[in-house]
C-alpha cells in the first residue's frame, strides 16, 4: 500500500468520527473540518513515525505539513531513504 | 534500562544535599508565612550551578545529562525544605530554559539561557488563561503581525515566578489561524509596551513561588522574539509538558526520603502504651506504604529521564511519573502527619507545610485526571 492510502486509511479508521467524511480524498482539509485536533495529532504522528520508520520533527507540525493526506505523505515521503 | 551510578553523579548528589541542608533552609517557616519569595536563595542555587545543571556550559550550564539532573534534583528536595523555591528554579528550568534551549534561535539562546542558568534573570511561562486551563489550546490571547512587531491581547494566569520575572514564555493564537495550529509561541521582556503584571494571587500552599497574572494590552514584541514558528506554538508547548510531566517532580523523591526518615526517627523515639508506636502494624503499615510510593515513584521518575535521553521522548511514562509521584507526595505527607499526631498538624514540624506544597502538584503541569487522559490514549481508548 502507498503512503497515501496508509494514511487515509488511518485517518479515516481512527480519527474520523462524522460518517460525511467517510469517502475522505487527497486533497480534502483536514484542519478546518476538526479531523485532526490536538488529541487526534499526538495520535497521527505516532502513527507515522511507527509505520514509515521516520522520526517527525515539533518543528514540523504545522498547518502547512498536516492540511490534506497529500500534504502529509510529502512529508514522509521526503523523509524515506 | 540502566540506573547504576557512578561515584561522581552520587558525589553530585551528597553536594547538593550539604550545600541544601546548609544554605537554604533558615526562615523558611516565616518566609513561608509571609508568602516571601527569597532572591538571595535563588542566587545561591543559581551560584551552586542548579538552574543551569542540563544546560551546556556555553551558556552557563552544568552541562550534565538528565538521569544526573534527575538526581541532583533529588538531592535538592531532599536538603531543602522550601518546597516554593524548589518549584520556582524547576518551573524556570522546564517550562523556560528548556523550551528556549530545544527551539531558540542561536541569539536568543545567548541572550537568555545565559542569564536564566546563572541566576542573572528569572523566567516565567504563561498559559493558563482565566477560560483555558486544561483545554489549553481554547486560549483567547491573540497575536497579529504589523510589520516587525507582533501585536499582543490577552491575560494569562496561575503564572510561576510572575511577579519577579524577567522573561516571559507566552503562548498565543494568531487572529487568521484560531485553535491549535495557530498556537505561537513568544519570549517576552519585562517592560515591553503594553505588557503588565496583575495581582499577586495567594495560594494555599508553595507560598515561597510568587505568582500573578499577565495581562497583554497591544503588547508589541518583536519578530526576533517569536520561538519556533508562527503556528508551531503547540507542538513546543507540549514538548516542554512533556519534559515538566516527566522532570518537574524529581525533587520530591528526594522529600519523600526525608520524610520518611523523620517518620521513622518518630515511630523508634515516641511512646504509647510502652512501647515505641513504630510497633503498632497501623503506624508500621504506614512506613511501608512511604517507602513502596518512594521507591516505586524514583524508579518511574528514572525511566521516563532515560527513556528521554536514550530516544528524545520519554512519551507515557512522562504522564505515569506525573500522575503517580503528586499523588504520592501528597498521600506521603497525609501519612507522615498522621505517625506525628498532634506535632504533625503543628507549623514548628514543617509537616503542615509539606502538606499544603503537595496538593499542588497534583494540579500544575496537567492535572491527575489529564495525566489519566494521556495514558488512556497511550493505551488506544
Ligand atoms: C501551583 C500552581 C502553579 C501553576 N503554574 C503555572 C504556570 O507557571 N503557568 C501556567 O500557564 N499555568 C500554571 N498553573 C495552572 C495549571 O496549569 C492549571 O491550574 C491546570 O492546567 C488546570 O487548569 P484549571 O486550573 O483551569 O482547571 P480546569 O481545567 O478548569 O479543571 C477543573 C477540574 O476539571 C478536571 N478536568 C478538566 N478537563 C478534564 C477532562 N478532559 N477530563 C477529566 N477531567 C477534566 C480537572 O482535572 C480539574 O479537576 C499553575 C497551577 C498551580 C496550582
Amino acid at each position: 500500500m502507498d503512503i497515501k492510502e496508509n494514511v487515509k486509511k488511518f485517518i479515516q479508521s481512527e480519527l474520523v468520527t462524522d460518517r460525511k467524511f467517510a469517502d475522505l480524498q487527497d486533497k480534502d482539509p483536514l484542519i478546518s473540518t476538526g479531523i485532526i485536533d490536538s488529541l487526534g495529532i499526538m495520535r497521527l504522528t505516532a502513527f507515522l513515525e511507527k509505520s514509515f520508520a521516520v522520526r517527525i520533527h515539533d518543528e514540523e507540525i504545522i498547518a502547512e505539513n498536516f492540511g490534506t493526506v497529500e500534504s502529509i505523505s510529502a512529508l514522509i515521503q521526503k523523509k524515506l531513504p | 534500562m540502566d540506573f547504576s551510578w557512578s561515584e561522581d553523579q552520587l558525589e553530585l548528589k551528597k553536594a547538593v544535599i550539604d550545600f541544601a541542608g546548609r544554605e537554604l533552609n533558615e526562615d523558611v517557616i516565616h518566609r513561608d508565612k509571609n508568602c516571601t519569595f527569597s532572591m538571595d536563595l535563588w542566587k545561591k542555587c543559581a551560584g551552586f550551578g542548579l538552574h543551569g545543571l542540563p544546560f551546556p556550559e556555553e551558556y552557563n550550564g552544568l552541562g550534565s545529562d538528565l538521569l544526573t539532573t534527575m538526581l541532583a534534583m533529588e538531592g535538592l528536595g531532599h536538603g531543602c525544605k522550601d518546597s516554593g523555591l524548589i518549584f520556582s528554579i524547576n518551573a524556570q528550568m522546564w517550562s523556560v530554559q528548556m523550551p528556549i534551549f530545544n527551539y531558540g534561535t542561536a541569539a536568543q539562546k545567548s541572550r537568555y539561557l545565559s542569564k536564566l542558568c546563572n541566576g542573572e534573570w528569572i523566567g516565567a511561562h504563561g498559559m493558563s488563561e482565566p477560560d483555558s486551563g486544561s483545554d489549553a489550546f481554547s486560549m483567547g490571547t491573540t497575536a497579529r503581525l504589523d510589520g516587525d512587531h507582533y501585536i499582543l491581547n490577552g491575560t494569562k494566569t496561575f503564572v510561576t515566578n510572575a511577579s519577579v520575572a524577567d522573561v516571559f514564555i507566552v503562548f498565543a493564537v494568531l487572529e487568521q489561524r484560531k485553535g491549535f495550529w495557530g498556537v505561537t509561541a513568544f519570549i517576552l521582556e519585562k517592560g515591553f509596551p503594553g505588557f503588565r503584571i496583575g495581582k499577586e494571587i495567594e495560594k494555599m500552599g508553595l507560598k515561597t513561588a510568587p505568582m500573578a497574572e499577565l495581562i497583554f494590552e497591544d503588547c508589541r514584541v518583536p519578530v526576533e522574539n517569536l520561538l519556533g514558528k508562527e503556528g508551531n506554538g503547540a507542538s513546543i508547548f507540549n514538548d516542554s509538558m512533556e519534559c515538566e510531566r516527566g522532570f518537574i517532580l524529581a525533587s520530591y523523591i528526594g522529600s519523600m526520603e526525608r520524610q520518611l526518615e523523620a517518620c521513622l526517627k518518630q515511630a523508634k523515639g515516641r511512646k504509647q502504651y510502652r512501647q515505641p508506636i513504630g510497633k503498632f502494624q497501623a503506624i508500621a503499615n504506614k512506613l511501608v506504604d512511604m517507602k513502596v510510593r518512594m521507591e516505586t515513584a524514583r524508579l518511574i521518575l528514572y525511566k521516563g529521564a532515560w527513556m528521554r535521553q536514550t530516544t528524545g521522548k520519554a512519551g507515557v511514562d512522562a504522564a505515569i511519573a506525573k500522575l503517580y509521584l503528586s499523588e504520592s507526595w501528597v498521600k506521603s505527607c497525609l501519612d507522615a502527619i498522621q505517625i506525628h499526631g498532634g506535632y504533625g498538624f503543628t507549623t514548628e514540624y514543617e509537616l503542615e507545610r509539606d502538606m499544603r506544597d503537595s496538593v499542588g502538584s497534583t494540579l500544575y503541569s496537567g492535572t491527575s485526571e489529564i495525566q489519566k487522559n494521556i495514558i488512556a490514549q497511550y493505551l488506544g481508548l
